[in-house]
């Protein structure tokens, strides 16, 4: 089932052309990547998407129809350029931008406590938000994403300003949301949380889509003609391999179009070496990122 | 609770719970007491008593003011006796009537200090109340009132008497001024309301729980209950000095109030379109506005057009159906001064308030329209200042 659709949507502001032609599916219960280099059109994409802008082309779709008000209950959207009130404490701005969710009072307190205690915000509830740290406010806003139990979940650069500890923090909550059936569309340029948290992705560069689909299968499109082996012993001398290089000791070897890894994986085996590891080289999303971005 | 409402309790909380809101209601009873106490110690200090020495051989004088708090009369046989008390400082001055007075009508006054006005002021009204002595108690009292002078303009429908004309007839005007500043407060709170959501960064969460038009219409309901609290507190303050002035302190001007519920009616026609265009010229202001201290500056140069009337008071005033106060009196912003003003000095006629409230209506919606669409595309520009001519790119394609 599609929680999100976006069909061929178009966006200028004046004479610039945020968005040109970007199409992309969100399935339901996935947490999916929104790529792209800065300027892309990912945060207009977004906009358009929550009818915070209204798009000169092409169509939306959102939790099965046009977006409209009552909708907005249902999503939890962590812009880029996020904020908090600054006059305001911890715990009253919480409940206020939730309550502005459809929640009462009540249960956005009640609901706000676990989330204090798990991001260690508790002692700080009734500090101003401007008394709290960067990463303390990132968290606020965080917990402010998901409180009202949001069935899609927007989030624009999610881990920034976090350390590692509250990043992991982040991810597992994430991970846990995607677990109890939430939506995450997931936008940001930390490539190894993209890797570890989604199945799929869409690229977007200049206003388009340069790449789209089931991430595994993208990696696996950009390999170009290599394998990774990691052996016990030297390497032995093998046909069909046009380049080889040594990397933290393991070796990547560049085939010619004739060989296939089973060839190499053949002349391993039958020349004895102690065969540790042997794996098709795949490209990491960094590397995929810089190449196709490049390209263009 | 619907989101609007939410919008427009947290925007009336923050607002309201603020040291600047509590300064500004404070702000005219201050003002008020510092100008009744000044009155009160005024009157104090002219309620020391004169003792006031005469000399009246003739014994012209048969009649004399009765002593009071304020004057004390001391009657001396001759003029050396008098100028003994006087250097002695048994009294403050005196006066000598001469035996021949009610022919010569030559008297002398002698004192050392300034002497108290109002002291002298009486006994020369007990000397003319003397003179006239053979007359009938009205003739009396009419005479020793002197002449009552109203000047009809008969060309601009008033009526202004000369020696004070009340303080009905500036009313219009005092309302006005009040206008002006509750106009101020609240659209400048208004303004300040948006561009602290763009500077706060927050207005993008907002937007994703609510329409713009919500959280525009929460912060302007809340925003107009935290000025109408500022009002009725302002009024309740006025109310009570009235009745202060008037009861407990016996000013007859302030007793005697006439309003012209007439003008103030139509003036109240002519400031509601007026007060819609500064509003939209706020949000218009807030959705360019970087920062709130930029928003201040800019929102105080543009109330100068609300109080630019009283610069040309005088203009006014000499010719209030001049061509420049007829511009004025229908221009939104300046119109509700104006018209306050020329209504002091002629009776404006009906068609020109209504006039000017048809024009500030038009202007208004114009206004409004035009804030919306500058408000929505620029409502997500964080931190960027705005160029005219981008604004109107902008405001063309969203």
């Amino acid at each position: 089932m599609v929680a999100v659709e976006l069909s061929h949507i178009a966006k200028a502001f004046g004479a610039v052309q945020a968005v040109s032609d970007v199409s992309f599916t969100v399935n339901q219960g996935e947490i999916f990547g929104l790529l792209g280099p800065n300027g892309s059109g990912k945060t207009t994409s977004i906009r358009v998407m929550l009818d915070i802008f209204k798009g000169d082309a092409g169509k939306v779709s959102v939790l099965g129809g046009p977006m409209n008000e009552a909708k907005k209950n249902r999503i939890g959207y962590m812009p880029e350029e996020r904020g908090l009130y600054q006059d305001m404490r911890l715990e009253e701005c919480l409940i206020y931008l939730t309550t502005l969710k459809g929640i009462s009072k009540a249960e956005a307190q009640r609901r706000l406590q676990p989330y204090l205690e798990r991001f260690d915000l508790a002692e700080h509830k009734t500090k101003k938000i401007k008394e709290l740290s960067k990463g303390m406010q990132q968290k606020a806003q965080i917990i402010s994403t998901v409180l009202h139990q949001p069935e899609l979940l927007l989030v624009d650069e999610p881990f920034s300003g976090l350390d590692p500890v509250n990043s992991q923090l982040a991810r597992q909550l994430f991970l846990d949301l995607q677990k109890q059936g939430v939506t995450i569309l997931m936008s940001t340029h930390q490539m190894h949380q993209v890797e570890e948290m989604c199945h799929r992705i869409v690229l977007i560069h200049r206003g388009r889509n340069v790449l789209y689909g089931n991430l595994t299968d993208i990696r696996r499109e950009h390999s170009g003609h290599a394998v990774r082996v990691r052996l016990t012993g030297e390497l032995p001398p093998l046909a069909g391999v046009l380049n080889r290089s040594e990397e933290n000791g393991s070796w990547q070897l560049l085939l010619d179009e004739r060989t296939t890894p089973q060839d190499i994986l053949h002349q391993l085996v039958g020349s004895g070496a102690a065969v540790e590891q042997f794996e098709i080289a795949l490209p990491s999303l960094d590397e995929i990122f810089i190449r196709v971005v490049g390209k263009e | 609770m619907s989101k609007l409402w939410l919008v427009a309790r947290q925007q009336f909380r923050h607002t309201v719970y603020k040291r600047s809101f509590v300064l500004g209601i404070l702000a005219l009873p201050f003002f008020l007491l510092f100008t009744v106490g000044i009155g009160v110690l005024a009157e104090r200090a002219q309620r020391e008593t004169t003792t006031l020495g005469f000399v009246d051989p003739g014994n012209f004088l048969a009649e004399t003011p009765p002593d009071s708090d304020t004057l004390r009369l001391q009657r001396f046989a001759d003029a050396t006796a008098a100028r003994a008390a006087l250097d002695a400082e048994a009294i403050d001055l005196y006066f000598v009537l001469p035996a021949d007075y009610p022919q010569n009508r030559q008297t002398e006054l002698v004192f050392t200090g300034q002497p108290d006005s109002s002291a002298v002021q009486v006994f020369t009204e007990a000397v003319r109340s003397n003179l006239l002595a053979d007359q009938t108690a009205e003739v009396r009292a009419r005479i020793l009132d002197g002449p009552a002078i109203t000047v009809h303009a008969l060309a601009r429908g008033r009526s202004l008497p000369l020696d004070f004309p009340g303080l009905g007839v500036f009313l219009p005007m005092l309302a006005a001024m009040l206008f002006a500043f509750w106009a101020m407060t609240i659209t400048s709170t208004l303004m300040e309301a948006l561009v602290t959501e763009k500077q706060n960064r927050t207005i993008e969460v907002i937007v994703s729980s609510m329409s713009p038009g919500q959280m525009m219409g929460g912060k302007i309901i809340g925003v107009f209950g935290m000025s109408l609290l500022l009002l009725f507190s302002w009024v309740a303050m006025l109310a009570l000095f009235a009745w202060f002035g008037s009861s407990v302190l016996g000013w007859e001007w302030l007793s005697a109030l006439a309003i012209n519920w007439r003008d103030l009616g139509l003036l109240a026609l002519a400031a509601l379109p007026a007060f819609l265009c500064i509003t939209a010229l706020m949000v218009m202001l807030g959705g360019i506005m970087v920062d709130t201290q930029e928003a201040q500056q800019i929102s105080g140069f543009s109330f100068i057009f609300l109080f630019a009337p009283i610069y040309l008071l005088g203009l006014l005033a000499n010719a209030p159906d001049s061509p420049l106060a007829l511009i004025f009196s229908f221009f939104p912003l300046t119109s509700v001064m104006t018209l306050a003003i020329r209504s002091i000095f002629m009776a404006v006629p009906t068609w020109q308030f209504l006039l000017a409230a048809g024009i500030g209506l038009l202007l208004a919606a114009l206004l409004i329209w035009l804030a919306g669409r500058v408000f929505r595309a620029n409502m997500l520009r964080y931190g960027q200042g705005l160029r005219l001519r981008r604004k109107g790119s902008r405001a063309a394609t969203a």
